[in-house]
């Protein structure tokens, strides 16, 4: 099963870190990179840029427009995802609970699809 | 102290403070208030963290405060009834503390930004008390010693103190102003970072990095101010360059012939991405035009290929903005790329008759590399020996006697 590894930080949650807590942190993702590289369980690592910069499209009734993010005003913030094959969803928590100083929502992906055609969920 | 308690304390710092801000009405109060509280967490948090850094800081600093006043009340009427009046007001609860953390933080930082005080002063408190920097950090990112900086800090804490009236919350007309007033001081910040002025013989980086943490945080803070995103996308675009700037250890590389490859990308594309935004929302002000100017920079692959034509429609906007000599200066220098250095000297020549220009060294340096290239070798030596002779920084004045030995070496 592909699961969706969802990260939220309170904003602004490293703000005060140093150039070497930041290398840890760093060091911290790779490693869980590499090693769900190596037990075939990587897809896809992406971060996202802070809130302030996202906008927002919106409908009401025809009209669609563009307009200022984020989405919604909370004190956690989503900051970025993995995709990971998993066995199982206690596979998937053993990977998550590895994704340092963060709260992580574990979501099962219903459909994925990929540039090579690979896809998940037909 | 375990890293979990310095990171927990630092994070937590500036928002209690703003809390214990707004609950003193006092700045100075609520720094000793606080103080007490961190002195007491140091003690504390070692054995567990609380769940509530924030809360657990402003109730401790609150008690401290509340006993202080208590204290001089009795001493000044043998009043009793103020702790009562504190302890009773329901304004203390872990979710009002956070659901005012918005209001405290713009008070905060109001307070620290008053157009009244000198942006010298303002840049020392917003460090000390928005930025919840140490005075060891603000002196090593100062390159001075740490009792120069405390004395700005108590300078600046008896400014504030001074001034008539005390905070007074921004009306909504009065925002743009006031938020601009806090924009000019963050620049003032960034712009000691990044210019090697007189009084300081390097760059210092880690100014610039102070600064924009903290306008990241104002631009957090009021998300739908364009202008505010505007100087954080400046300040990323331009310190971006900043390993390409500097070869160490003082040879500075002007935008033309820094290696690109060296920009730092993270940063740059995050301020891309505001300036989008920001071109998007149509709301157009002088922070985010200087920031689109930088990101025409940013985009471009080298130094050839630089739309200057967009450039000079982009200086066009800023001069509605900012009508002054250095904006046409520079815009002079975008005209020239565009088309052809004996339309730039032309406008130099205009520009000539300014005040103040016939002293400021940019625009000889300006109108000596447009006298080189028109093949005017020894105009373009005396401009920059005149370039030389104004220029009051250290590693501005190297910069241009290599350019002059090049000049007349070849």
């Amino acid at each position: 099963m592909l699961y969706a590894m969802l990260i939220y930080h309170a904003e602004g949650a490293f703000d005060h870190d140093g150039a070497q807590e930041r290398e840890a942190l760093l060091a911290q993702h790779r490693t869980l990179q590499a090693d769900t590289k190596a037990a075939d369980a990587f897809v896809v690592a992406t971060q996202l840029m802070e809130p302030h910069t996202s906008s927002v499209v919106r409908r009401s009734g025809d009209a669609i427009s563009v307009q200022e993010g984020p989405f919604a005003e909370t004190n956690e913030v989503f900051v970025g995802f993995y995709l990971l094959e998993c066995e199982s969803l206690e596979a998937a928590a053993r990977w998550a609970k590895r994704i340092p100083r963060a709260t992580v929502e574990i979501r099962p992906v219903a459909y994925f699809e990929d540039h090579s055609g690979k896809t998940v969920g037909e | 102290m375990s890293d979990a308690v310095h990171r927990a304390l630092r994070s937590a710092y500036p928002q209690a403070l703003a809390t214990l801000n707004r609950i003193a009405g006092d700045l100075e109060v609520a720094q000793d208030g606080l103080h007490v509280a961190v002195e007491r967490a140091l003690l504390r948090w070692a054995d567990e963290l609380p769940t509530e850094p924030v809360a657990w800081l402003v109730r401790a600093g609150r008690n401290t405060i509340i006993d202080g006043l208590r204290h001089r009340a009795m001493k000044e009427r043998k009043d009793g009834a103020l702790r009562h009046e504190f302890e009773t007001d329901p304004a203390f609860g872990d979710e009002v503390i956070r659901s005012a953390f918005r209001d405290d933080m713009a008070r905060l930082v109001f307070t620290c930004c008053d157009p009244r005080l000198k942006p010298d002063t303002a840049v020392m408190l917003t460090l000390h008390t928005v930025a919840g920097l140490s005075i060891d950090e603000i002196a090593r990112a100062y390159l001075m010693k740490n009792t120069a900086i405390e004395r700005r800090i108590t300078r600046a804490r008896r400014a504030v103190r001074e001034l008539e009236g005390g905070y007074q919350p921004p009306t909504e007309a009065e925002l743009p102003a006031r938020l601009d007033a806090a924009l000019a001081v963050f620049m003032v910040l960034f712009t000691e970072g990044y210019a090697a002025r007189d009084t300081a013989p390097f760059l210092r980086p880690q100014l610039c990095d102070l600064a924009i943490r903290s306008t990241r945080m104002l631009a957090r803070l009021f998300r739908s101010e364009a202008e505010v995103q505007g100087l954080l996308a400046l300040m990323l675009l331009q310190h971006a360059r900043a390993k390409a700037r500097l070869v160490p250890p003082d040879h500075l590389v002007s935008l033309e012939h820094q290696d690109r490859t060296l920009w730092d990308l993270g940063m740059r594309n995050e301020g891309l991405a505001l300036v989008q935004k920001a071109l998007l929302r149509k709301r157009l002000g002088p922070y985010q035009i200087q920031a689109a100017i930088a990101a025409v920079h940013a985009s471009a692959p080298d130094y050839e290929s630089t739309n200057w034509q967009e450039l000079v429609l982009l200086y066009d906007a800023l001069l509605r903005h900012r009508p002054n000599s250095v904006v046409r200066l520079n815009r002079a220098v975008a005209v020239s790329r565009a088309r052809g250095a004996k339309v730039g000297l032309a406008l130099l020549r205009e520009l000539a008759s300014e005040p103040g220009m016939r002293s400021y060294s940019p625009f000889f340096v300006v109108q000596g590399h447009l006298l080189a290239e028109s093949g005017r070798a020894t105009d373009a030596v005396s401009a920059f020996e005149q370039a030389l002779a104004l220029c009051t920084s250290p590693l501005q004045q190297r910069h241009l006697e290599r350019l002059l030995g090049d000049l007349q070496t070849n």
